[in-house]
């Protein structure tokens, strides 16, 4: 008789018993991440008929169900996954950034020292302490290029250890997500949900998501396939395919990684991967870092270039032909992994003021060298080697390219970690002119010389030249490279030949001699030296001054850093709010429980009251046949 | 909404810490007055700012340069201001030895002052700048540019002059070409010589002459020849183009011979076939009018004809003296424009510094106003955020449930 109220109260303790526990359990996860908080489903036990209706028999316990929905649960991986590539984008770009220096003290500032010092010693040629100063301030120059493109150099490095450390942690979560694959269909196969094991899959989707985008599918045996870029499997049922970093086939110094699936390695595009660190890594490496470094390289080659041949020019104090001022960095060219060819390249440099900070590609069909800008992707017409791009000359060096074979030459890219200071002692500073203009002795005419300057290198720039006037207005010229023309009409400004320029004061006389030869160096000619100190505002290096050019690079890697720490900055709050939502419904509030608590606290009294009812009942009944 | 006790915790947290690197940022831009610590703060200015660095670094090197322009400038034109007394002192004694009544003793001791002047000459052309670099030497001026040989004075300089940056684009020369100053004066009036063929035994005399019209000038020389046979005759041959020019025109003392835009008065008595001499655009040393006037006052004079030659030579040597110093005023003035160019560039490099310098002020020196109120702001927030955070701990069920 009291058996029904036993069951009841028994059914109701053992229910009130079981969302205790689940409470306990969500208040005792609170904290734990992926954590989603569970509730006991309960419903009435079946009832039983009679013939006065049917009789409640309690209350049984349907399953435990944990909060989740997998939209919201999508939404925050793809959100975080975003949040954590510009995260990660941003902290590389402020290492780059901070390359750059403050406004005080940077790579400026040396440049500037060093066109200073050649301004100050061009007003002052004789001066040892000038020449000195000269040398000092280009050798502080160059080591200041030598830092920040060895600052790039490490940048680099990093990133690449960036990119294997995270390709590392995704092997390890899909390694982890194939475990509880295999876990979760046996759970499920018993008919009840995984919850835990489930909320931790979803957690190592997650912190999967982070370092990059995946995308998933739960499949009807409960296990989870996840897929990377267009669709390559990182885990199917309990399987997990190996991702690795894996550079670029044509170019090994772009950054990128692969999968390796069934026995073949694919490598998977820089474009395929959405988001999470890893693509963070590689955008920063292949389209931030490259290009600065090619921008630091260009004016740090530009500015070798044209003051070596602007020194070449000149002439020291012991008469010898100015050397190169720095030492111009080698050709960095990059071989595609199936060349069979072995052709070393070299480039020449022609003209510095057309440069682009850009990488080219080298493709030969068997015919026909191809040279690509790799920037914009602007095509040389396809012809010979050597062949001339972008004020570059490039030639083969030694050795052949085979049909099909593809090279990546980086003139920039190394240039400003190996600019030196080639001179070893300021004797050796070229800053006269070999050459001297000089009135014959016999002339009667009052013009003298006013100046004699060498604007561009010639063959013939030393010869000896004779102009000799046969009127105040006319003059015949004779000489090596000048084709001795006669009669050439002189418009009182200046003369020039051979890449000099000639200028008189005065007017001459029919039958003065003017001669333009080689002669000694002359203890304080600075010819060259102002020739030298006025390339600090030419505009050589790819269309601007150096100072200028290196402006622009503080400017753009400025630019891209405050763009990438407000990216970073916008979906990091993007990210916090979905994963606010999705926790609103998933998340475990411990008010909340706290009154479930007290709700199911209550349920489990009152179903002890029913056992000690039934309990009484049962005494009564007993004592009636006392 | 229903909100999670982690995601609450964790955006209180968040306030706190994000206010308080702000608060550490707004610190630190207080602290160097810096609004830019680095390049993304402001690209756009950090980038203006870098290239007024440059200029500003540009502007020192000009100073440098101007200072050094601004000595040598100053030498030279002292030099030459020495060298214009000293030819003036010449001169003096050149007026002095044209009157007739000198002895040939009293002759021979302006010679020898002239001789110690002429010294005094070569010193001041060869002067240096205090370090042994010769002020008229071009660009090859270290060591003497004039030296003395038998036949006048050598110059070993370079005809052109040092030029230094003293401004962007802007060059000046730091001194005049030795060869410019001191070896190529014209002759004469500066257009034509006139002068006494060397053979002639007569006292005709020539004077300075003058142009008269400058569109008739040939650049020929010529001479006029004299025939005395009852009357005097002259013809005047253009010996550039060996030609006569005109014939047979009778000659008087102290008419003007006048032709091909050129005048002059010959005085006195020419010998047959004695000539005076016409020189076109020919040029001298400064040096040669001191020598010319020694070797004339030191020739012996016993004829009339020599007399007359003591005069031409002392007349041509008095002219190229005065053409001397036309040229070394001319050359001071030069140098005097060239010091006033020099203290406006030193002005404009002082603006252009000037303007730098706001110019690096307005993009990255900080509004401390603006500044100080943002920090204290910024302040405030954070301690507000502290002290909800820590009221919205305690808010929390299990503490009424006790």
């Amino acid at each position: 008789m009291s058996g029904g109220l036993f069951s009841v109260g028994g059914s109701a303790l053992g229910a009130a018993y079981m969302a205790l526990q689940t409470t306990s359990h969500n208040i005792a996860n609170v904290n734990t991440p992926g954590y989603s908080r569970q509730t006991v489903i309960q419903r009435a036990a079946s009832s039983q008929f009679s013939g006065a209706g049917s009789i409640g028999r309690g209350v049984e316990v349907a399953t435990v169900q944990r909060a989740y929905s997998d939209i919201m649960s999508a939404q925050a991986d793809q959100a975080t996954s975003v949040a954590a590539q510009f995260r990660s984008e941003a902290s590389l770009m402020s290492r780059l950034e901070s390359l750059f220096g403050d406004t005080e003290s940077n790579i400026n500032g040396t440049v500037d020292g060093f066109f200073g010092a050649l301004t100050t010693l061009a007003g002052n040629s004789g001066s040892s302490t000038a020449r000195s100063a000269v040398l000092s301030r280009a050798d502080l120059m160059a080591t200041e290029f030598n830092r920040v493109g060895q600052g790039l150099t490490d940048l680099a490095n990093r990133a690449s250890d960036e990119l294997t450390a995270s390709v590392t942690s995704v092997n390890q979560y899909t390694y982890q997500l194939a475990k509880l694959n295999d876990q979760i269909v046996l759970a499920t196969g018993r008919g009840q949900p995984p919850n835990d094991l489930l909320d931790q899959r979803d957690q190592l989707v997650r912190q999967l998501s982070q370092e990059m985008r995946v995308t998933t599918n739960v499949q009807p045996d409960g296990s989870l396939s996840v897929f990377a870029g267009n669709g390559q499997p990182l885990v199917v049922a309990g399987v997990a395919n190996k991702m690795l970093p894996m550079r670029d086939a044509q170019d090994p110094s772009r950054l990128g990684i692969a999968i390796t699936a069934y026995g073949e390695t694919t490598p998977i595009g820089q474009e395929l991967i959405a988001g999470g660190k890893i693509a963070g890594i590689l955008g920063f490496a292949n389209d931030k870092l490259n290009p600065a470094a090619n921008e630091l390289g260009k004016v740090a080659l530009s500015i070798a270039s044209q003051l070596n041949e602007r020194h070449a020019m000149g002439v020291t104090p012991s008469g010898q032909a100015g050397q190169p001022m720095f030492t111009t960095p080698p050709l960095l060219a990059s071989n595609a992994s199936t060349n069979t060819g072995n052709a070393v390249f070299a480039a020449t440099v022609e003209d510095t003021a057309a440069f682009v900070a850009s990488d080219y590609q080298v493709d030969f069909d068997g015919s026909n060298y191809t040279v690509t800008r790799l920037t914009d992707k602007t095509v040389n017409p396809a012809g010979g080697m050597p062949q001339s791009v972008d004020g570059l000359t490039f030639s083969i060096a030694s050795g052949s390219m085979a049909a099909g074979d593809v090279v990546t030459l980086k003139p920039f890219t190394a240039a400003a970690n190996d600019i030196r200071v080639n001179l070893s002692s300021p004797d050796k500073l070229a800053l006269g002119l070999p050459i001297q203009a000089k009135g014959a002795a016999g002339n009667s005419g009052i013009a003298t010389v006013a100046s004699l300057s060498v604007a561009s290198a010639d063959p013939n720039s030393t010869a000896s030249v004779t102009i000799r006037f046969t009127g105040p207005g006319t003059f015949d010229v004779t000489g090596a490279g000048t084709g001795n023309p006669v009669g050439v009409s002189f418009s009182a400004d200046s003369i020039s030949y051979n890449g000099w320029t000639l200028k008189l004061n005065g007017t001459p006389r029919a039958g003065d001699e003017f001669t333009v030869a080689a002669s000694a160096a002359q203890p304080n000619d600075n010819r060259n030296a102002l020739a030298l100190s006025d390339l600090t505002t030419t505009r050589f290096s790819g269309g601007r001054s150096p100072t200028k050019a290196l402006s622009e690079i503080v400017g753009r890697v400025g630019t891209e850093a405050a763009a990438a720490q407000g990216s970073a900055t916008a979906f990091g709050r993007v990210a916090t709010s979905v994963e606010a939502e999705e926790q609103s419904l998933e998340g475990v509030n411990l008010d909340e429980e706290a009154a479930r608590l007290v709700q199911q606290q209550q349920a489990y009294q009152a179903a002890a009251k029913i056992i000690q009812t039934a309990q009484s009942i049962f005494e009564e009944i007993l004592s009636i046949g006392r | 909404m229903r909100l999670a006790t982690a995601t609450i915790q964790r955006m209180q947290l968040d306030s706190v810490l994000n206010g308080q690197a702000e608060l550490v940022r707004r610190q630190a831009a207080l602290a160097s007055g810096n609004r830019i610590t680095k390049p993304s703060d402001d690209p756009l200015g950090a980038s203006q700012a870098r290239e007024a660095h440059s200029a500003i670094a540009a502007n020192a090197a000009f100073r440098t340069n101007q200072d050094t322009a601004r000595n040598r400038l100053g030498l030279a034109e002292s030099t030459l201001g020495s060298v214009v007394d000293n030819l003036q002192g010449i001169r003096e004694r050149l007026v002095q030895a044209g009157n007739g009544a000198l002895s040939a003793s009293e002759r021979k001791g302006i010679a020898a002052e002239l001789r110690q002047r002429y010294g005094e000459l070569i010193g001041l052309a060869n002067a240096d700048d205090g370090t042994g670099r010769a002020l008229f030497g071009g660009l090859s001026s270290n060591g003497k540019p004039f030296s003395t040989t038998t036949t006048g004075v050598a110059y070993h300089g370079d005809e052109a002059v040092e030029e230094v940056a003293v401004g962007p684009n802007s060059r000046l020369a730091t001194s005049a070409s030795g060869s410019d100053v001191f070896l190529r004066v014209p002759t004469g009036n500066g257009v034509f010589t006139t002068g006494r063929s060397p053979t002639s035994t007569g006292t005709a005399l020539a004077d300075l002459g003058r142009v008269t019209d400058a569109a008739q000038l040939t650049g020929n020389d010529y001479e006029i020849r004299f025939s005395v046979g009852g009357t005097t005759t002259y013809h005047i041959y253009d010996t550039t183009t060996h030609s006569t020019l005109v014939a047979g025109v009778p000659y008087q003392s102290g008419a003007a011979i006048a032709f091909a835009g050129m005048t002059f008065n010959v005085t006195g008595t020419p010998d047959h076939g004695d000539a005076m001499t016409v020189t076109s655009g020919a040029t001298a040393s400064m040096f040669d009018s001191v020598t010319q006037a020694i070797t004339a006052l030191e020739a012996t004079s016993t004829t009339a004809g020599d007399g007359a030659r003591f005069n031409q030579a002392l007349r041509n040597a008095t002219d190229l003296l005065d053409r001397s110093l036309e040229r070394v005023a001319d050359q001071r003035s030069q140098l005097g424009d060239r010091l006033a160019q020099l203290d406006s560039m030193g002005d404009f490099i002082d603006q252009r510094d000037l303007l730098q310098k706001a110019e690096i002020a307005r993009v990255e020196d900080i509004d401390f106003a603006e500044a100080i109120s943002a920090f204290t702001a910024q302040q405030t927030s954070v301690q507000a955020a502290l002290q909800s955070y820590a009221q919205v701990a305690r808010t929390n069920l299990f503490e009424y449930l006790r």
